[in-house]
């Protein structure tokens, strides 16, 4: 048997936010709210158990492990035992922090095991030698405050000669607008470095270019509510000796939320709706790699259920999740509704039809309301939203604004529905 | 709803009079204005088509030309895009009517209307100047249910009242400012809660930090408990032992000493041994019994071969001395002769063959004079001279024998001298020698046997000595002696009771029986305790006897063995004073033994010594008698030899002439030697 030189293998994830607080409205579902509430954990757990399964060299982890508001020691504590599952597997660990693990309090007393390397403030490079192959030089830096409105990349020493070079950053890389900027660079100044890969992090969503030089931000591992839908993975990455990389994409999110859309065009029948909604979240979740999908499901299409599915959106969620039965993996977070009415001719008339129009034409965009609603929101967050909740509506006012209006626009569409809806049918 | 066409059939100041609005032309605007002068009848026109909608009013004031039972108002009505004929008349029940003049319900109107009142209409769409003015103001400002109505007519939505009802309790459920249980208020609550146990949850660094801190010191704090731990359980080990200890000392203490047994513990252990021993002797005895029953067959089979059956006395078998000495050295001469014999045999043996090849080789060519007969009359004297040829054998044998003899004589020491000296001296016999021997190794015997008795007799004394001394230490005989003057008060005390018979006099006597009874007692105690120590002072008297015997004996002994050693000692002197004085009699034993083969080898080196001799002077004749003879033979044979003879001669002499040869040599050999 020829005697190869074995690759050199490592995991790549980053945005873990161990131990990140529930904002979701899962939380209303104490089984889901487990689910959830544990998912950052099992994620990291399942990290580890695909790094042992697939016995690889390293573990890279490209920053924000944890909020930057986390508090509790037992969330550092926990991650120390995981990757000390790994270093006594001989399993080597590269860490840098991002923007949320910079300064959270639980980081200076965080101990990480031997076998751990920390980037500092100032770049390093651990070399990883290995028998018979190029040897792998690994660079790295951690933020050196909570915001880096410049690019670090200068900080980076140049590549090591004869070596497979990695470089490990914490960046938003272009950034996008409303959006404070990390780190920021762009993929041809990442390429410029003349590494062979580059181990990114902060955007919770994956993406990868490949090429001469592989840039690859592995989007976080697990999801924590419907604002990071879609699937969630680690990349495992083999670097073959002539230096040639090949990617994988690993599913280590024990649940995916996951925006579903149900088109309920024509349809008369309650009951008929209700299956057709529940049939589509079905189709969706077959389709998953994960054990649960938690879905957020956006109920659209003109029906003359319209105003009903509106005003009974509770009790459809509760219809549609029984439907959907219980163990199975399928979770319904939230129903939303975007149907439109239609009259019996088609074509949605009369006084309540116009009184919609009205307010969505008229109303909600002329000046006097914008105002109105914005005293009366922000004196209502002031006087009776917790402390927590005063930014709920967004941070900034156009921000504010655009919430208020689509909270606005939907709250008429619920007190029509209100109005509307004939009472003693269907499920209400 | 829209009004197509208006009748005012008889109805204010009008009759018969209709305005028609015609069909609503799509696209185009559908407003219609009715004028006219004052007084014409607009507001007339107006009223009328509320009671054409609501029903005329029971005290109308538009019946001033045709009467309440003859007014009438009609019109054509679109409602929901179907045209509708209807007729108002005053009248309680019934009052409107539908094309054909049939009573219809108000039931299509109302529903028209959407629940809206005759008030509410008016105020809406019968606005003159005056109400106009009122309703606008109305609805300005929100008062009343006139929007209401307004849009629950125009959507056609009954009890709408109800619906804005339960939205706002539906909006208070879930907030409002003062309310006690809203849904914000529960979940604010629920959150306040929720942060509360979160920082329960939570671990800050800080206490993180103590944390570990503790567990540090928990972890001292318990390495220290353990050793405390384990002292403890040492401890209790212990102490379980020292409980389990208790009772064996209590019982231990509770143990009276027997004394005499204890002293008497050396003399069973020693019965104990010596049991063993007997039972190991008796077994062996057997085995030796069946030996001497063996050796006694033995004995009595060599008697019979000496002939001297039925002796008794072994020394009397034993040779004297000189007889013994003188048969060992006939033996060895023997010994000597025979291997002579033998030798000479072979000699003779040999010396045939080489005369027979002699002849041979002389053979045919010998001459046949008379020298012939004297090399065979020279050849026979050597013959007959046995052994003459073995001088240089004898003489290396002499040597040796005086070399041998030099050796014994020299183990013979401190005795020197040459074995004439030797055998002048008066050596007692071996048997006399072994008496003195035996009576010697018995003296000792005896005295072994006498110490050792002596010793027991000794240790025993000591014992019984001890005994005794622990007996008398132990107590006096005190009770005895007051003993009958108690029995004596007794009976008196007993015949007094028996005449008085009363409490005094019976507790008098019950005292003294007591007296009495426990005198008894202790009486019977201390007997028993006389008793062993009249037996031990009996026993320490026969020890003391036992001992007094055992040292006389040995001292006997003693005296007989320094008498044995004297013995061996004259005996030693009286051979050679020489010899040291403390030599034993085994050793004297001995070194006659050397003596007498000292002796025997001066015998046979003197022997050795002639035999050389003789051998030596009967070659010497031997040699010159055959010489002779040899050289008066061989001259005429060298001299004549006839020509046939000499080539026979010649070819037998080269086929004989190496055993010739060497015949000859071997005869020169052994004259030259």
């Amino acid at each position: 048997m020829e005697e190869k030189i074995p690759a050199f293998r490592f995991v790549h994830t980053a945005d873990i936010h161990l131990d990140s607080p529930l904002k979701s409205l899962a939380l209303r579902d104490p089984a889901l709210a487990d689910l959830v509430g544990d998912a950052t954990r099992r994620a990291v757990q399942r990290i580890v158990d695909l790094c042992l399964s697939e016995a690889v060299d390293a573990l890279l982890v490209a920053g924000d492990m944890y909020d930057r508001d986390q508090t509790s020691m037992k969330t550092a504590r926990f991650l120390a035992e995981q990757f000390r599952r790994l270093t006594e597997a001989g399993v080597r660990v590269f860490v840098i922090r991002g923007n949320h693990d910079h300064g959270a309090r639980i980081t200076s007393g965080l101990t990480l095991p031997d076998g751990v390397h920390l980037f500092g403030k100032q770049p390093g490079c651990e070399v990883v030698e290995r028998k018979g192959g190029m040897p792998i030089a690994i660079h790295g830096l951690s933020f050196p405050s909570e915001k880096a409105p410049e690019s670090l990349l200068p900080k980076f020493g140049k590549p090591r000669p004869d070596s497979v070079n990695i470089g490990m950053l914490h960046t938003s890389l272009g950034g996008s607008p409303g959006h404070s900027v990390y780190a920021p660079c762009t993929a041809a100044e990442l390429r410029d470095v003349g590494f062979r890969y580059w181990a990114l992090g902060h955007i919770h969503k994956r993406s990868v270019i490949e090429g001469a030089t592989t840039i690859v931000m592995p989007g976080m591992p697990q999801g924590r509510d419907i604002n990071e839908d879609g699937p969630k993975s680690v990349t495992l990455v083999t670097v073959a000796d002539d230096g040639s990389l090949t990617l994988e994409e690993r599913v280590v999110a024990g649940a995916v939320f996951q925006r579903v859309e149900a088109d309920v065009s024509g349809v008369e029948d309650m009951r008929e709706a209700l299956d057709r909604v529940a049939g589509r979240v079905r189709d969706i979740g077959a389709g998953m790699a994960a054990e649960n999908m938690i879905a957020r499901v956006r109920i659209a299409g003109a029906t003359p259920l319209a105003w009903r599915l509106r005003r009974d959106v509770d009790s459809v969620r509760d219809e549609i999740s029984q439907q959907l039965g219980a163990g199975r993996g399928l979770w319904i977070e939230m129903v939303e509704t975007v149907a439109r009415d239609v009259g019996s001719g088609g074509q949605a008339t009369g006084a309540v039809a116009e009184l919609s129009r009205l307010a969505a034409e008229s109303v909600l965009p002329s000046e006097g309301y914008r105002k109105t609603s914005a005293d009366i929101a922000a004196d209502y967050l002031r006087r009776y939203a917790p402390t927590e909740l005063r930014d709920m509506l967004g941070e900034d006012e156009p921000t504010v604004a655009a919430a208020i209006s689509a909270l606005a626009a939907e709250g008429v569409e619920d007190v029509l529905a209100r109005l509307l809806a004939e009472d003693g049918d269907g499920s209400s | 709803m829209r009004f197509d066409r208006l009748d005012l059939v008889r109805y204010g100041r009008f009759s018969e009079a209709v305005l028609d609005f015609g069909s609503r032309v799509s696209g185009g605007p559908d407003l219609h204005v009715v004028y006219g002068p004052n007084e014409a009848g607009k507001t007339t026109i107006l009223n009328g088509m509320l009671d054409l909608l609501f029903g005329i009013e029971a005290r109308s004031s538009y019946s001033f030309r045709h009467g309440y039972d003859q007014m009438r108002i009609g019109g054509a009505l679109t409602i929901d895009g179907q045209q509708r004929e209807y007729a108002r008349i005053k009248r309680q029940q019934g009052s409107l009517l539908d094309g054909a003049g049939v009573a219809v319900g108000d039931g299509a109107l109302v529903a028209a209307l959407g629940g809206l009142s005759r008030e509410a209409c008016r105020e809406m769409f019968s606005l003159d100047d005056d109400t106009l003015e009122k309703g606008g103001k109305s609805i300005l400002e929100s008062k009343g249910d006139l929007g209401q109505l307004l849009f629950s007519a125009s959507a056609g939505l009954a009890d709408m009242s109800d619906r804005l009802a339960r939205l706002e309790a539906e909006l208070e459920a879930f907030h409002a400012p003062r309310a006690r249980k809203t849904a914000l208020g529960e979940a604010k609550r629920r959150l306040a809660e929720l942060s509360e146990r979160r920082r329960a949850i939570d671990e800050s660094a800080s206490t993180h930090a103590a944390l570990v801190e503790a567990r540090k010191n928990a972890e001292v704090a318990y390495a220290d408990i353990r050793q405390r731990h384990a002292d403890a359980v040492k401890r209790s080990g212990e102490l379980k032992a020292i409980l389990k200890a208790l009772p064996l000392i209590a019982e231990r203490d509770a143990i009276t000493h027997d004394a005499l047994g204890l002293a008497a513990e050396p003399d069973v252990a020693a019965l104990r041994d010596a049991a063993v021993t007997y039972r190991e002797q008796a077994k062996d005895m057997a085995n030796r019994n069946a030996e001497c029953a063996a050796a006694d067959q033995e004995v009595l089979a060599v008697l019979r071969l000496l002939g001297r059956e039925g002796e008794t006395e072994p020394r009397r078998l034993l040779l004297p001395a000189p007889e013994a000495a003188v048969l060992k050295d006939l033996a060895g001469e023997k010994a000597l002769l025979d291997a002579n014999l033998s030798a000479a045999q072979r000699a003779v043996a040999d010396a045939r063959e080489a005369i027979l090849e002699a002849e041979a080789a002389v053979g045919d060519a010998s001459p046949d004079d008379g020298t012939l007969d004297r090399v065979k009359a020279a050849l026979a004297d050597v013959r007959s001279a046995r052994g003459s040829w073995r001088v240089e054998e004898l003489k290396k044998q002499a040597a040796d024998a005086a070399a041998k003899l030099a050796q014994e004589l020299q183990a013979l020491a401190p005795w020197t001298g040459d074995a004439d000296d030797l055998a002048v001296l008066a050596a007692p016999s071996q048997a006399e020698v072994a008496v003195l021997a035996t009576a010697l190794a018995d003296a000792e015997k005896a005295l072994a046997l006498r110490s050792q008795a002596l010793e027991k007799a000794v240790g025993d004394l000591a014992r019984r000595k001890a005994e005794l001394t622990a007996l008398e230490s132990q107590g006096s005989v005190t009770v005895g002696a007051e003993h009958p003057a108690l029995r004596a008060q007794r009976d008196r005390l007993w015949s007094e009771h028996r005449n008085r018979l009363d409490e005094t006099s019976a507790e008098a006597f019950e005292q003294a029986m007591r007296r009495d009874d426990a005198a008894a007692l202790a009486l019977l105690a201390q007997s028993t305790a006389i008793g062993r120590l009249a037996e031990a002072r009996a026993a320490e008297a026969v020890a003391v006897s036992e001992n007094a015997l055992a040292s006389a004996a040995a001292e006997k002994a003693e005296a007989a063995l320094r008498d044995a050693r004297a013995a061996v000692a004259n005996a030693v002197a009286a051979v050679s004073p020489m010899l040291p004085r403390t030599m034993s009699a085994h050793g004297l034993a001995e070194w006659l033994k050397r003596r007498d083969s000292a002796l025997a080898l001066a015998r046979a080196a003197a022997q050795a010594r002639r035999d050389h001799e003789a051998a030596r002077e009967t070659l010497m004749a031997l040699r010159a008698d055959l010489a002779t003879a040899l050289s008066a033979a061989v001259r005429p044979w060298t001299m004549r030899p006839s020509s046939r003879s000499w080539s026979r001669w010649r070819t037998h002499c080269c086929r004989r002439r190496p055993r010739c040869a060497s015949a000859l040599s071997r005869v020169r050999g052994c004259s030259v030697r």
